[in-house]
């Protein structure tokens, strides 16, 4: 171990995080561009986000992630107990996306294996099942949100994984979760058998109902914390939940990557960690609305740069399967 | 035309099509792939143990098809623009087929370092068949 504390150094830790591994498709898209083709982006806080190649979605993104999760782990992929996938974009509205990521990746048969989705929280509703199923665990929190290509959904709609193993021992402990759930319906939504996601559009209750969520989840935490890592839907709600918990300061790569859906609050945590942040509350929120918070004690260190080529606008819609793509 | 492939005969090597297992030979240590049947190297027959090679390997050869595509794969060309498909040598030593992503296809020649990553190949009958592919190595 090369961190200064470890799990065992923290009296009633849920587990640690043991490894981290991300991935982030090449083809990027500036918001200058949207902006040309719609004389209008309408992504907060948005500069540039990443778009998942023609033959990418969020099985593959989480397979990529888990391998490098694991290349970085103490654990091999025999010894892993437990596989929590989140995601609110699987390419399926019914069938086991989980068994296929276990299968490419090669665990083992009798690995337990699950898939939380329906909700922006998939991601940390993963790392909580992962904590508390059978360790080491993989949990993998991969996402490709689409919207409607005229709206604020798509215009920040990224792509991206991140996988973490979960173990007893590792450097980054997670201390203390909690959660809270109350109903906020409307504020980020896709209707049975759409891709594309909507929201009601009323901007001043979304915003309630993120900042109040995010801030009653963190509220409820046992801990102390220097950095404030939540779900980014675009580059500039995180900061509300930043206004709303004083004293921390807020990380995310929304601004950069996207939209991230259930990955993002784990994006926020690498960010976090890459700027030195040794005690962060990764907070996932989700429509409905929910929200877990995790409070994380030591780092991992990652890297936040990853290979980009620029791609056109018309790519973007060819790629994403906004025009084209019918047999 | 395309070349339609059941589930039931698609998931029946799994191993090889996500991670490119290959029989390596008890008698020669040659490696054979798909792990099944003789021995390429001596012909020796029931002596491959499945091994999981490291993904990486060489360009030995390699074509782009830009039109008339099979129809599993026409989404993907809409996509995409060209398909490139290569046969790599593995660092191992067995050459096994493939296709190209994340790199302009043309851009790609004999002799070029690639890497294995799983990928949607397409989707039929509404169901995903995914796949390794190779992409130049960074």
């Amino acid at each position: 171990m090369t961190g200064t504390e470890s799990a065992e150094g923290h009296d009633g830790a849920l587990g640690a995080v043991e490894s981290v591994g991300t991935y982030v498709p090449r083809s990027t898209i500036s918001a200058e561009t949207v902006r040309e083709a719609w004389d209008g982006f309408h992504a907060r806080g948005v500069s540039e986000k990443r778009v998942p190649a023609a033959d990418e979605d969020a099985v593959t993104m989480a397979v990529a992630a888990a391998r490098n999760a694991l290349d970085d782990s103490e654990h091999n992929r025999d010894d892993v107990e437990t596989l929590a996938l989140g995601t609110t974009t699987p390419p399926v509205d019914e069938g086991d996306i989980g068994a296929t990521v276990a299968e490419v990746v090669g665990l083992g048969e009798g690995t337990e294996v699950s898939v939380h989705s329906q909700s922006t929280r998939a991601g940390t509703r993963a790392v909580v099942d992962g904590l508390r199923s059978g360790t080491p665990a993989l949990v993998v929190a991969a996402d490709a949100p689409r919207g409607s290509p005229d709206d604020a959904v798509d215009h920040a709609a990224g792509a991206g994984a991140v996988a973490l193993v979960v173990a007893d021992d590792g450097d980054a402990a997670v201390t203390d979760h909690a959660t809270y759930t109350r109903e906020f319906p409307g504020t980020r939504f896709r209707r049975r058998g759409n891709d594309e996601v909507e929201t009601y559009g009323a901007t001043t209750y979304e915003r309630e109902a993120y900042t109040t969520t995010v801030t009653e989840a963190v509220d409820a935490l046992d801990a102390d914390f220097e950095a404030l890592a939540p779900t980014a839907p675009d580059g500039s709600r995180p900061g509300r939940a930043g206004r709303a918990v004083e004293g921390s300061e807020v990380f995310q790569l929304a601004g950069e990557l996207g939209d991230t859906g259930a990955a993002s609050p784990l994006f926020g945590l690498v960010a976090a960690w890459d700027a030195g942040s040794e005690s962060v509350a990764v907070v996932g929120y989700g429509d409905g609305a929910s929200a877990d918070a995790l409070a994380i004690r030591g780092s991992i260190p990652v890297k936040t740069a990853w290979p980009s080529v620029e791609i056109t606008y018309p790519q973007y819609l060819r790629q994403r399967g906004h025009v084209g793509g019918e047999d | 035309m395309g070349a339609y492939l059941s589930v039931p005969s698609w998931v029946r090597n799994l191993d090889s099509r996500y991670r490119f297992v290959l029989g390596e030979c008890t008698e020669c240590g040659g490696y054979t792939f798909p792990p099944e049947g003789a021995c390429v190297e001596c012909n020796a027959v029931g002596t491959l143990e499945p091994v999981e090679p490291a993904g990486t390997g060489e360009v030995v050869a390699q074509t782009v098809i830009e039109s008339g595509a099979p129809p599993e794969f026409a989404a993907l060309l809409d996509a995409q623009g060209a398909i490139g498909v290569v046969l790599v040598e593995l660092d191992e030593g067995a050459r096994v087929p493939g296709m190209l992503t994340d790199c302009d296809p043309r851009e790609v020649a004999r002799g070029d370092r690639v890497e294995s990553v799983v990928r949607r190949i397409y989707e039929q009958e509404g169901i995903v068949r995914y796949g390794a592919k190779f992409r130049p190595e960074p």
